[in-house]
């Protein structure tokens, strides 16, 4: 009788989005350990950043924070059309994409010029700290953008399932919210 | 008489033996205890102890603990805070849809 009444009953929470869910807090804990690694060497260091190092790009970053952040609302904005009328979500969650290549490739690009203003991963603390965190951010990015791009692509073909969407959205809800830590904490 | 004097030096050498145990779980104890507290001054095993010297840093790390200590238990409080709700939503559109307190409910019900 209960496995009737299971069956019928609809699933609250999808199973790929509550996965996703305590994925997302394990790698929650596990930038938080970054970040206060980051934050007791900074403090311990008698000059920040090292003088030797070249300065971060603040404003540019700035810049791509912004659109990180847009894209996370359009993404919201999909979902919430995906509920009344999916093909009405197609564009936003686009969008949402594009912004969130951007994102990596402009990031890519902060490092190409980072890395020849001679901020390495051996150069100094800065820089092993700075590739590390913020590589790590870069692959998480990848990933969720990867399976938001498999989300529409899913959308467009009409077999994207609710609860395929909201694993995708956590991942990249998770993505764009750790971002503005990261950028308060190591750039500023 | 010769058994008797076997006896009492078996009890002897018992006692000596049993003597030499305890001394040796004495001498191993306090070894023990010597490394436990000396070792990690001699050490610094620990790769951030130097660090916390000045009041600058002393901050940062209690801050840092405190943020550890806190976030998990926020993320997690968070999960569960948010799916108690979306059963209470769920239950209470349940009783709105059907009228009564939930359709496997009332199924189990009729089966009964």
């Amino acid at each position: 009788m209960q496995a009737v009444s299971a069956a019928r009953r609809p699933p609250i929470v999808a199973n790929g989005a509550l996965g996703m869910l305590i994925f997302v807090i394990s790698e929650a804990m596990l930038f938080a350990g970054l970040v206060s690694a980051f934050t007791i060497v900074r403090a311990s260091a008698p000059i920040w950043p090292p003088s030797d190092q070249p300065r971060l790009p603040l404003e540019e970053t700035a810049f791509n924070t912004a659109a990180l952040l847009a894209s996370g609302i359009l993404l919201f904005a999909a979902q919430r059309r995906f509920r009344s009328q999916r093909a009405a979500a197609l564009r936003p969650l686009l969008l949402a994409l594009v912004l969130g290549v951007f994102f990596v490739v402009f990031q890519g690009a902060e490092w190409v010029r980072l890395i020849g203003q001679g901020l390495t991963l051996t150069s100094s603390s800065l820089g092993s700290f700075f590739y590390l965190i913020i590589g790590l951010h870069a692959l998480h990015a990848l990933a969720a953008l990867a399976l938001v791009a498999s989300a529409w692509i899913r959308l467009r073909r009409d077999a994207l399932t609710p609860g395929y969407f909201a694993t995708a959205a956590v991942f990249w809800y998770f993505v764009v919210g750790v971002w503005p830590v990261l950028y308060l904490r190591v750039y500023l | 008489m010769h058994a008797r004097a076997r006896a009492k030096s078996t009890a002897f050498c018992r006692r000596i033996s049993r003597g030499i145990q305890l001394r040796a779980t004495a001498l191993g104890a306090a070894a023990f205890a010597a490394i436990v507290i000396g070792t990690p001054q001699l050490a610094r095993a620990c790769s951030v102890c130097t660090a916390g010297r000045d009041e600058e840093s002393r901050f940062a790390f209690i801050l840092t603990t405190a943020f550890m200590t806190i976030l998990p238990l926020v993320l997690i409080g968070g999960v569960v805070w948010w799916l108690r709700s979306r059963v209470r939503a769920h239950e209470s559109a349940a009783i709105s849809v059907s009228g009564a307190p939930d359709a496997s409910t009332s199924a189990r019900a009729a089966r009964i």
